[in-house]
């Protein structure tokens, strides 16, 4: 019996490493796109796995695993920043710091340093959704699934996103 | 070089009309150096876009998660998987300490009480000691007053007096 149960979990784990591990650093970029704080997004991205581990029996019911463990994520991702939105006193200097952090990544290019922070500052919504679509390519029936809202409001949100963008690199550059 | 499909992909891009083939192209393109400058402000876009792309965790994260799982087997004896405590928590968990503090807080009192009770008890039962101890010395006393009467000349009648029987009586 314990065998059994041994034989059972080591397969799980097996899968574990096959299929979910390797979506780590997507899930990272979602996570560190909505929270805009690199410490955070990591730990997100750890809870949404171990989460995913916890679900091992239910694996076979879930169609797309990938579009589940992003969805997951994103909802951790959210309740994380609504925590931090709580602490509306706060918020501005929890921002302002994240926003040191992200930026003081290896970047040189001032102008690359400058779209960065134009992405940074719209809000959540598109923020998401721009990087689920531009960065992860991902389609827009699976973007309505992760995020929860319908094709043709991430189309909506997108195009927002990247209409202000547009505006702004237009202003600034 | 013409950049007009290239002007034209992009005017569909910013609409969201774009399929993701066509976004991969804009995205290819945009990552050579030579760019028209009508169209150079929107390489950053691209560039930044392909940066983010690049961003991953270190090194040491799948030891990390592998570690983060594991101990959920071992800890089971019974060989059946232990959930992670991730869940949101309960209401219960919310209070919890507030009831350690009424906890402590009905200890204390309790043994206040207790005490409080035990030296009432100790004064009342003292207060009786005094009681019992009167007895015996107002009898003395009484001895004393009345002996007088019965053998007016005994050396005990006139050096006794009822104040050297009070100081034997024991405070």
């Amino acid at each position: 019996m314990k065998d059994d149960e041994g034989s059972k979990r080591s397969a799980a784990e097996q899968q574990f490493r096959r299929e979910m591990l390797p979506l780590k650093d997507k899930l990272f970029r979602l996570a560190l796109r909505i929270t805009l704080d690199r410490s955070e997004a990591e730990d997100i991205t750890q809870e949404t796995l171990v989460r995913m581990w916890t679900l091992r029996d239910e694996w076979a019911t879930i169609d797309s695993i990938e579009a589940y463990c992003l969805s997951v994520c994103h909802r951790l991702a959210i309740d994380h920043i609504r925590k931090v939105q709580l602490h509306a006193e706060k918020e501005s200097d929890i921002i302002r710091f994240q926003r040191t952090v992200v930026h003081a990544e290896k970047e040189t290019d001032e102008r690359l340093d400058i779209v960065r922070s134009l992405m940074d500052q719209l809000p959540e919504t598109q923020r998401t959704i721009m990087v689920l679509r531009d960065i992860e390519g991902m389609r827009y029936d699976e973007i309505a699934r992760i995020t929860g809202l319908t094709e043709t409001q991430v189309k909506v949100y997108l195009h927002r996103a990247r209409t202000r963008i547009k505006e702004k690199i237009g202003k600034k550059l | 070089m013409d950049y007009k499909y290239i002007e034209q992909l992009l005017e569909r891009y910013w609409e969201c009309q774009t399929t993701l083939e066509e976004e991969a192209i804009l995205h290819t393109f945009f990552a050579q150096t030579d760019i028209p400058a009508s169209l150079l402000p929107y390489r950053d876009l691209f560039l930044a876009e392909e940066q983010i792309a690049g961003e991953r965790l270190g090194t040491d994260f799948d030891e990390r998660m592998m570690a983060a799982i594991r101990p959920t087997e071992e800890t089971q004896e019974d060989g059946t998987a232990r959930t992670v405590a991730l869940q949101p928590r309960k209401l219960s968990d919310v209070l919890r300490p507030l009831w350690r503090a009424a906890a402590v807080v009905a200890v204390v009192l309790t043994i206040g009480m207790a005490a409080q009770q035990g030296f009432q008890r100790e004064e009342a039962s003292s207060g009786q000691d005094a009681q019992w101890a009167m007895g015996p010395a107002s009898d003395t006393l009484q001895l004393f007053t009345e002996q007088p009467q019965a053998s007016p000349n005994s050396e005990t009648a006139l050096t006794a007096t009822p104040k050297d029987s009070i100081a034997i009586i024991p405070q």
